[in-house]
């Protein structure tokens, strides 16, 4: 697998406090290990400024009130995580992004995500974070319709049963992702 | 159980169903061509995707790295199923015949620089059916690309195949989850 450099894109918040629970301690380990590396990392934050306006089938799905506020309490990075998150509101050789236009289950639509990837240069994506088989696996599909390379985290996400977690990576491993864990990312990078 | 939402802003996709996928195919022709013509009974648009690479160097991308390979468009492979051509009712340009051929299809993504979406905004669609193969690659990510879009998505059971019964089965359980309505031919032919 040949690589420039390995970015990952991570939606922890508290909102998903019940399933992140399990990966925190990995998450914390990988996000310092890519620090070492000069990797870049992109933080995800979804929210909804607007529901009536951003919210649609996924508000229509949920439930509106179920839609996380911007800004609110919900809406925040988990606690064990804040201090990780080096943030970049512009200057691009800070190598930590925070992502808060995220309105769908797919990080990249409708969000600076891909533009900053394309340039930085980077070719593969790392994913890691919450919830497998909604937001970071059809990040992940997203991912690979736009060519890049998908490394995802069996140990570093988390949805709300194992089943439903043992299915994503099944049919990831099969059209899209390198299947990996943080053991061998961090040897690895 | 009732599917909630309005026939009369729904189209069919039925995601490629073509030679180069025989094998996997089979099981749910039948399927499909009760489904198609009841569609065409009851005037549903259909969209029939041909995923075909024109030039593989440029247009292949993530996917033909991963497969090592890719249907070459105009190819015998690329063409739609011998028992499906049939059913097929053409639509170059008019709009008002209502079925229409993406062959423009490169990614497991049908939406994916097709027409598909201008084509599904210009004659007010709200909802898709999901039909054809794969189920865990091509119908699945259609699936949730068109719930970004915020179409309403209706998945079949029973008109969707994948290369097994476990991925198959995956799919239909993350789909269920947070995407889609998980539906049988029966249902929607008497919903249409």
């Amino acid at each position: 697998m040949s690589i420039s450099y390995n970015p990952k894109t991570t939606a922890l918040l508290e909102y998903f406090r019940n399933s992140a629970n399990k990966i925190i301690k990995n998450v914390q380990s990988l996000v310092k290990r890519c620090h070492e590396k000069d990797i870049p990392v992109f933080w995800t934050q979804h929210g909804h400024r607007n529901v009536e306006f951003d919210g649609g089938a996924l508000a229509r799905w949920w439930g509106k009130e179920e839609c996380f506020k911007w800004g609110s309490r919900d809406w925040e990075i988990l606690p064990e995580l804040q201090p990780y998150v080096l943030r970049s509101p512009t200057a691009i050789d800070i190598l930590d992004f925070v992502i808060k236009s995220k309105t769908r289950y797919d990080a990249f639509y409708k969000t600076e995500l891909n533009t900053l990837l394309t340039s930085l240069g980077i070719e593969t994506l790392i994913i890691s974070g919450v919830s497998t088989n909604v937001c970071c696996e059809t990040t992940a599909r997203s991912g690979f319709n736009q060519d890049y390379n998908i490394i995802f985290l069996d140990d570093a996400t988390a949805t709300d049963n194992d089943e439903m977690h043992k299915a994503s990576i099944l049919n990831l491993a099969y059209g899209f992702a390198k299947i990996s864990t943080v053991k061998e990312i961090i040897e690895w990078l | 159980m009732s599917i909630s939402y309005n026939p009369k802003t729904t189209a069919l996709l039925v995601i490629d169903m073509q030679v180069y996928f025989h094998n996997s195919s089979t099981k749910i022709i039948k399927n499909v061509q009760s489904l198609v013509k009841r569609c065409h009974e009851k005037d549903i648009p259909i969209f029939w995707t041909q995923h075909g690479h024109r030039n593989i160097e440029f247009d292949g991308g993530a996917l033909t790295r991963w497969w090592e390979t890719g249907i070459k468009w105009g190819s015998k492979d690329w063409e739609i199923l011998p028992e499906l051509k049939p059913y097929v009712s053409r639509s170059p340009a008019a709009i008002n015949i209502l079925d229409f051929i993406i062959t423009s299809k490169t990614r497991y993504d049908a939406f994916y620089k097709t027409e598909l979406n201008s084509l599904l905004t210009s004659l007010g669609i709200e909802t898709l059916i999901i039909s054809g193969v794969l189920t865990n690659l091509c119908c699945e990510t259609t699936a949730r690309s068109g719930f970004n879009q915020d179409y309403n998505i209706i998945f079949l059971d029973d008109a969707t195949a994948a290369e097994d019964e476990e991925m198959h089965k995956a799919s239909i359980l993350n789909l269920g989850y947070g995407f889609a309505k998980i539906s049988t031919v029966k249902e929607v032919i008497d919903w249409l």
